[in-house]
This record gives structure tokens, C-alpha cells and sequence, in this order.
């Protein structure tokens, strides 16, 4: 297992988590009991291509897999300053 | 859980000498337990191989904060908790103050204990790049007496330290003459609360006639234990911090330190993170000087 | 005292208990196994997600940690003492209005930490709240509600203090 401990496992803190504001998009579900619709986890697949896409309108370089990390981030960075120095510096 | 706590024997005497008999009676049988907040980690993963406890919680004569007009002394068995309630602490020593708000959350800080963090040796020990730029002294106890050594000569080796088999660590001596000092300290994690230090540098410096004096400058996960960083204050001592300076001590930081890859981050990362951050503390500096 | 058994006392939430447990045995499994507090709950065994957290002495501690040798003597508070008489404590009333709890995994041990903090701390503000809740995860609710109940929670201590001013 590749996180087996929570001092491994790195989810947000009480000091980590931004302000999260909720807004309800109220489509009726013509297959659900009076238009309902189970939400369960779906929306959880949404936040990690966003942020992903967020990066790549802030610094132009793109990633298209998680976990995204610092050190990720970095290495690709360095390559790309590598890729622009002229050569002979 | 995987820890059977009926295979552990676990005694708490109640006070110092007692402790002290029983490891001198028996040097290496016992393993001496404060707050627990590695051990019983290590218990519940089944990972304690120590059959044989005793515990130094409750021993008051291990939990004090003292101050004469030239130290601090900081009892071995002091919580982190009361390091934060102490206002000499924050008063004479900030960097240590800062570190303590780091140890994981506030019920870890109730239970962890200076003398552990440093016992347990890990090379990312939060509160150790502050007491190695605050030229901290050791006090180490045993039946035999009582001795000090520098700080930066406790850690030899990874998780392996100066102290012998039948002694404990009695206390840390911090000198009172840092009110002059520019001070900094930054640790770099995984997240903004309990975070684990991928990278951390502490430095603490004179500024005498617009030049570096007296520098003091250590890290954290920059080597097998928290280290001070001698070739790297070598370059910086009696200079101005120019942008020359500023590169040639960046330079000698990424020569001198030898981070590891592990499950937090990696070498190249730490190693960068590392320069940015003696740079921003140089960058600081300049910006004090020109101020005055 | 034997290696394998010890005769611990330990005043929980204002009555005297006496366990005869492995000194080594955990707070925490004590009080749910020896004592049938099975409020206090296990996340994860390393002090790492605060669902353990109870206050010993007045101290906030997460109980995986703590060998109950060592908290032989002590005072300890856990959620089942938050409750008096059938009436909810302010926390929980916040709680459950505020829809602070999902699973409820955490939140015994979000109800203890933030009772730590208003008890230090009377009127924290979102920042002083986040701090006060570090070492407490969730992974149900985002956090956001668990703040809003402390807030009310702690808005209504004010209102409480406030009545008891003016009814001198």
C-alpha cells in the first residue's frame, strides 16, 4: 500500500482547507423520484482537472496526472529554464 | 493495532535518582519513555522492540524552564506546550518559540518533550536547527554526574547521539545573547499544520559595520541529523550579503548538504528549497542594512 | 506492580474508576474496552488525525499515545462527559444545528478540541479556530460547517455571559 500511515497519507488540515462555497445547480432528474438525483461522490472527480488546468493558465506548463506535488512542479520547471538557457552558459 | 501491550513491561519509578539507578543497574535494559509520542507509534505498529519501559513522565525534576541573567535552561522533560506558555522563550529565544508551534498539533505538543525530540535524532527534529544557531549546550544526567558537550556535537551519526547507555538528557542551556541577532527560521512541509519538515534552516547573525558577523546557520533534512552548516557560514563570515556573496553562499549550501530521497520529497528538491531559503534570509539581511 | 498488570485510577468525566490493565495497554483502549467509552474514537494509532483526542488534567492529548500508566491519577474529560442531565452542550447543539458532523468519525474528537479552545480561548475568529482544529482531521465535511459550529457555539457563550451580566 503506498500511504499506510496518515503521517503519509497528506490530506488538508483545519489550516490547509480554503473557504469552500457551495452552489446548487437544481436540474430535475426525469428518472428520480420527484426529479431526485444521487450526487454521491461524482463531484469528487472534478476539482483535481481543474486545479490542473488552473496551473497551466498560471505558469503555461501543463500536467495531466496526480498526485501533483511541489517537487513534480519543480523538475518540470527546471527542465523547461534548462530547455531556455542558451547555450554555451 | 498490532502492538500487545502485555508483552511490554512498563514501570515509572516517580523521580529522577530512582530513574537513573535503574539505568546505571542496567545500562541498554530499560529504554526510558517521556511523552510517548514516538513510542507508542512505533507500539501500535508493531514496530516497539523495547520489552522493558520505564517512564520519565511526572518527574518534575525533568520538567522545568529556567532563567539566570546569562541562560535559559530548559528542563529535558518540558512539553513543547510548555515551552509555548514560557514568555522568556518567546522573549530571548523566537526561532525555538516558532519551532515548538510546528511539533505536529497541539495534543502532540501536550505530550512531546524537548529531551525526546532530540533523543529520538531524526534529521528532521523541528526544534533542532533553532538550538543549534542558538548555540544551545547539552546537560546529559547519570548516577555518574552530570555533563555538558555543544548542541552541534549531540547528533554523530543517523539516529545514533553522544549519550551513554545509563544517562539521560537532563537539560538544554541556551545563552542569553541573541537580542542583538537577526534571526530567521523557515521550514519548508507538506502542509501549513502537522507537517513533517521536507527542508527547514535556521540563522541567527551579527550585523557589525554592514558585514556578516558570528553567523550561525543549520538545517534540517539537509543530512543524516540536523546539522549546522559550516563551509556554508565560512563563505558568508565578515562579508556584506551582495548578490556575489549571496551566489557563492548558495553555491557552498548545495555542496555542502546531503539530503536523501524518501517518502516526503526529494534531494534536488530539498537541496534547492535549502538555497532559496538562505537566500531569502540574505535578502533580508540587505534590506535590514540598508533600513539603518 | 507486575510487568504484565497494573492497578490504574483514573477520574473520567467526574467519577472514580479503577482498571487493573497492562500498564503499556492505551488510554485510548482502556476507555473503550475497560471502562465501555466508546465515544473516543480510534482514526489512525499515530496521534495523527486527533479522533483520539480527549484532556487529561486539562490538556488536550490524543489518547493513542498515551500508556495508561501514565495517566494513573489523572482527570480526563472525554465526550460523553459533554452532556449533563440530558442537555446537550453548547458544542453539540452548535453541532448538530450547524450540520457539523457527517460521518462522526471525527467528531468526538472535534467536540474535545474545540472545547479546548473556548476554554482558552472564548471568542476565537476563523483563523484562531483553524489553529485550535489542526490536529483534528475530517474527510467528510471540508471543515467548513465544523467551523460555523465552533463560531455559534462560541457566539452563544457570549450570548450566555451577556445574560448572566445583565441578570446581576
Amino acid at each position: 500500500m503506498a500511504n499506510n500511515q496518515m503521517t503519509n497519507y497528506i490530506m488538508p488540515t483545519a489550516e490547509d482547507v480554503p473557504p469552500i462555497h457551495v452552489f446548487w445547480e437544481e436540474l430535475p432528474f426525469k428518472h428520480g423520484g420527484f426529479g431526485a438525483k444521487g450526487i454521491g461522490e461524482l463531484p469528487h472527480d472534478g476539482p483535481a482537472p481543474a486545479i490542473l488546468n488552473a496551473i497551466h493558465d498560471a505558469i503555461g506548463v501543463s500536467f495531466n496526472s496526480i498526485p501533483l506535488l511541489p517537487e513534480d512542479l519543480f523538475a518540470k520547471l527546471c527542465v523547461a529554464r534548462k530547455a531556455e538557457e542558451p547555450a554555451g552558459v | 493495532m498490532r502492538g500487545n501491550a502485555a508483552q511490554h513491561e512498563l514501570i515509572a519509578p516517580g523521580s529522577l535518582p530512582a530513574v537513573l539507578d535503574l539505568l546505571s543497574s542496567a545500562p541498554g535494559e530499560w529504554t526510558p519513555i517521556a511523552g510517548g509520542t514516538e513510542l507508542m507509534v512505533a507500539f501500535a505498529a508493531g514496530r516497539l522492540t523495547a520489552s522493558r519501559l520505564v517512564s520519565l513522565w511526572g518527574i518534575e525534576e525533568l520538567r522545568f524552564i529556567t532563567t539566570t541573567p546569562g541562560e535559559l535552561v530548559i528542563g529535558g522533560g518540558s512539553t513543547f506546550s510548555d515551552l509555548r506558555a514560557c514568555a522568556a522563550v518567546a522573549a530571548d529565544f523566537p526561532l525555538l518559540d516558532k519551532s515548538a508551534s510546528w511539533i505536529g498539533s497541539i495534543a502532540n505538543q501536550t505530550r512531546a518533550t524537548v529531551g525526546g525530540n532530540l533523543v529520538n535524532g531524526s534529521p528532521a527534529a523541528d526544534s533542532s536547527p533553532a538550538l543549534l544557531v542558538y548555540d544551545a549546550e547539552i546537560e546529559l544526567i547519570s548516577t555518574r554526574g552530570k555533563r555538558r558537550l555543544p548542541y552541534r556535537e549531540f547528533h554523530t551519526g543517523y539516529k545514533q547521539n553522544a549519550m551513554t547507555a545509563d544517562e539521560l538528557l537532563y537539560a538544554v542551556h541556551l545563552p542569553r545573547r541573541f537580542a542583538q541577532h537577526h534571526q530567521y527560521l523557515r521550514k519548508v512541509g507538506t502542509r501549513r499544520a502537522m507537517a513533517i519538515s521536507k527542508v527547514a534552516l535556521g540563522a541567527t547573525t551579527l550585523i557589525k559595520n554592514g558585514a556578516i558577523n558570528e553567523i550561525r546557520a543549520a538545517a534540517a533534512s539537509l543530512a543524516p541529523f540536523p546539522a549546522r552548516l559550516f563551509k556554508t557560514e565560512a563563505v558568508l563570515a565578515g562579508k556584506s550579503p551582495s548578490t556575489g556573496v549571496i551566489q557563492a553562499a548558495r553555491q557552498a549550501l548545495l555542496a555542502e548538504a546531503q539530503p536523501i530521497d524518501d517518502i516526503r520529497s526529494n534531494a534536488h528538491y530539498r537541496k534547492s528549497v535549502g538555497a532559496n531559503l538562505l537566500e531569502e534570509f540574505l535578502l533580508g539581511l540587505n534590506r535590514e542594512i540598508e533600513t539603518r | 506492580m507486575s510487568a504484565t498488570e497494573a492497578t490504574i485510577q483514573l477520574n473520567v468525566n467526574g467519577e472514580n474508576k479503577t482498571v487493573f490493565v497492562p500498564p503499556m495497554k492505551r488510554l485510548l483502549d482502556v476507555l473503550r474496552e475497560d471502562l465501555s467509552l466508546t465515544g473516543t474514537k480510534e482514526g489512525c494509532g499515530e496521534g495523527e488525525c486527533g479522533s483520539c483526542s480527549v484532556r487529561m488534567n486539562g490538556d488536550l492529548v490524543n489518547s493513542c499515545l498515551v500508556p495508561v500508566l501514565q495517566a494513573n491519577g489523572a482527570e480526563l474529560e472525554t465526550v460523553e462527559g459533554l452532556a449533563s442531565d440530558g442537555v446537550l452542550h453548547p458544542l453539540q447543539q452548535a453541532f448538530l444545528l450547524c450540520g457539523g458532523a457527517q460521518c462522526g468519525i471525527c467528531t468526538p474528537g472535534m467536540l474535545m478540541a474545540a472545547k479546548h479552545l473556548l476554554a482558552h480561548n472564548p471568542h476565537p475568529n476563523i483563523a484562531e479556530i483553524r489553529e485550535g482544529l489542526a490536529g483534528n482531521l475530517c474527510r467528510c465535511t471540508g471543515f467548513m460547517r465544523i467551523f460555523e459550529s465552533v463560531l455559534s457555539a462560541a457566539t452563544s457563550n457570549a450570548a450566555t455571559s451577556q445574560q448572566e451580566t445583565h441578570a446581576r
